[in-house]
């Protein structure tokens, strides 16, 4: 496996007495996008923020290709960040809020073509003041491409977005990591949009690593399935396939726990006898997983 | 640095504050040439009726000259009040917008970062300054036309024609180390207390306390003077005597030097520490 492009390594943070975070370790890969998930309150924005250099950890280290470092400007030269918000200067367009990070950040990009690659070309002559909260997300996503960095680090970017503008942006950053090779670093409170998302993710619960892993491996795991049929089927029918004990939760509702793959066999089967399901209904793997630990 | 610079530059250029304190300077002189062309000459009759009794006057008192003299008076006060809406803001605007965090995600290092915000506020001053002097000379000279100017300060002064304007080049440029000074004092409080209208209160608290202060000036208040830094700020009135007195000029100088780098060094150490929570 390819090492870590950036890792965390045993960084503890107090804000006063508080412990926000507390002995949190983890690396980012490229082509991978790991989803950071966490209750609020987790610590989820402090470890972003001391990967940024905005907050200083009490202890640990941040390695970059295998060296510690030394000066927070090494991860800036190879990583964009993407923190809360994030908030422009709203008297200057979005071409001009870009010109001005281009020339702080001694940037090359075209950006133009920065504007376009988040949807913004029509819009880039307009006053950020005037954008809508979906545009300065896309806004934040282009700031935080510019000197085209290999690690990109996004804080809740979906907060408040309406579907379309989501998905935009959830296809924006999963090209990141698939056709670019990006390492990536995702934090949201909606599950199931870094479920589709992400590869790998990590729970943190009161400042501390809780849980990570992979979220391919949930896929094998059993999860609730309702299945909606538009007649009412027959209990014995239902009985005779071979996956899955079903529960009616109604005449035309039936639960069962399967496994993604299973789930496949089991639709398979049901049309075999006819039953050909409507709707099916799969809880969130990740939406799951962390309500049965938190 | 440079580049760093240039950007401050720029978004100070592009903020509304910056345009509306040259706009309120210019309201506050067009005022006061305004006032003294309509009532000048009799507020002056006035004055001068005393000493017209005694001595023979001739030629014309009032002139471009007084009339600059006389705003540079009435504004020394006033200016650190309208320059603080622009570098009280300085820091702490950024913070509240929040646009700090994409400032400070970059390679640049934060001490850079702030000295090219103290320096882009130095430039500001600057500018200020300069239009606020030419804004204070060029009309008065239209309006009320050239001659010595004769003060009450320290007892009659009368300073030739010819050398008024190089005393009033130097008082601007005392008043502007003047005004640096405040400045640091401004971005000082953004910095510590990361809110604007906080760093903008706490800087004219400063400058009220210690002007009043100053103006009390009996018992143990006058032993306290030399510590205040408006105290300092106001030598630039001695340049306006027959025989400037260089020395404590100088002193005054060195002493708001003091407080600049006192002041910036301590906004670089608190910066540098900040958790950036915003």
């Amino acid at each position: 496996m390819v090492g870590a492009v950036i890792e965390l390594r045993n960084l503890f943070l107090t804000y006063g007495k508080q412990l926000i975070v507390d002995d949190v370790s983890f690396g980012l890969y490229p082509g991978k996008i790991v989803a950071l998930i966490g209750p609020n309150g987790a610590g989820k924005s402090s470890v972003m923020r001391m990967m940024a250099g905005l907050v200083k950890p009490d202890s640990g280290e941040i390695l970059l290709h295998n060296r510690q470092v030394s000066n927070i400007a090494e991860i800036h030269s190879e990583a964009g960040f993407f923190i809360e918000g994030p908030d422009f200067y709203k008297n200057l367009t979005a071409r001009q809020n870009l010109m001005l990070l281009k020339t702080v950040r001694n940037a090359s990009e075209d950006i133009d073509e920065l504007l376009h690659r988040v949807g913004l070309t029509n819009a880039a002559g307009k006053k950020v003041g005037k954008y809508s909260r979906g545009m300065k997300q896309r806004l934040g996503v282009a700031q935080a491409l510019l000197r085209n960095p290999s690690i990109l680090v996004f804080d809740e970017p979906f907060n408040g977005l309406d579907p379309e503008v989501k998905q935009y942006l959830m296809e924006i950053i999963r090209k990141l990591a698939k056709d670019e090779n990006k390492s990536i670093l995702v934090s949201s409170h909606i599950l199931s949009d870094l479920e589709q998302l992400a590869d790998d993710f990590i729970l943190l619960r009161n400042g501390r690593v809780f849980l990570n892993g992979n979220i391919a491996g949930f896929k094998t795991e059993r999860q609730k399935i309702t299945f909606g049929f538009e007649k009412r089927p027959d209990e014995k029918i239902l009985g005779q396939v071979a996956l899955g004990k079903f529960t009616g939760t109604d005449p035309w509702y039936w639960e069962t726990s399967l496994t993604t793959a299973e789930t496949t066999e089991a639709v398979k089967e049901l049309v075999g006898y006819g039953l050909i399901p409507f709707e099916i209904q799969r809880a969130d793997l990740l939406n799951a997983k962390y309500m049965e630990i938190v | 640095m440079r580049q760093l610079l240039a950007i401050e530059l720029y978004k100070l250029a592009r903020q509304p504050r910056t345009w509306l304190t040259f706009g309120l300077m210019t309201i506050l002189l067009s005022l006061i040439n305004l006032g003294m062309a309509l009532d000048g000459r009799k507020m002056f009759d006035m004055v001068l009726q005393p000493l017209s009794e005694q001595f023979i006057i001739s030629g014309n008192l009032i002139n471009g000259h007084l009339i600059s003299y006389l705003a540079l008076n009435m504004l020394w006060v006033h200016i650190p009040i309208i320059l603080v809406i622009v570098t009280g803001d300085l820091v702490s605007g950024e913070f509240e917008a929040g646009t700090i965090r994409l400032m400070l995600c970059t390679t640049w290092k934060r001490w850079q970062w702030l000295s090219a915000k103290i320096i882009a506020a130095y430039i500001f001053v600057m500018v200020f300054m300069v239009f606020s002097g030419v804004l204070m000379v060029l009309p008065a000279h239209i309006i009320f036309g050239s001659g010595d100017l004769i003060v009450l300060n320290e007892g009659i002064q009368v300073i030739q024609e010819k050398e008024v304007l190089s005393r009033f080049v130097q008082a601007m440029l005392f008043g502007m180390l003047g005004m640096f000074t405040f400045a640091t004092i401004s971005v000082f409080f953004s910095v510590v207390l990361r809110n604007s209208l906080a760093a903008i209160l706490a800087s004219l608290g400063v400058l009220i306390v210690s002007t009043l202060v100053q103006t009390f000036g009996m018992g143990i208040f006058e032993s306290w003077q030399p510590l205040l830094f408006t105290w300092h700020m106001a030598q630039w009135q001695r340049i306006f005597v027959a025989n400037p007195d260089l020395n404590s000029i100088l002193q005054s100088a060195a002493v708001l030097v003091l407080h600049i780098v006192i002041l910036t060094g301590f906004a670089l150490y608190r910066f540098n520490h900040l958790k950036i929570t915003e």
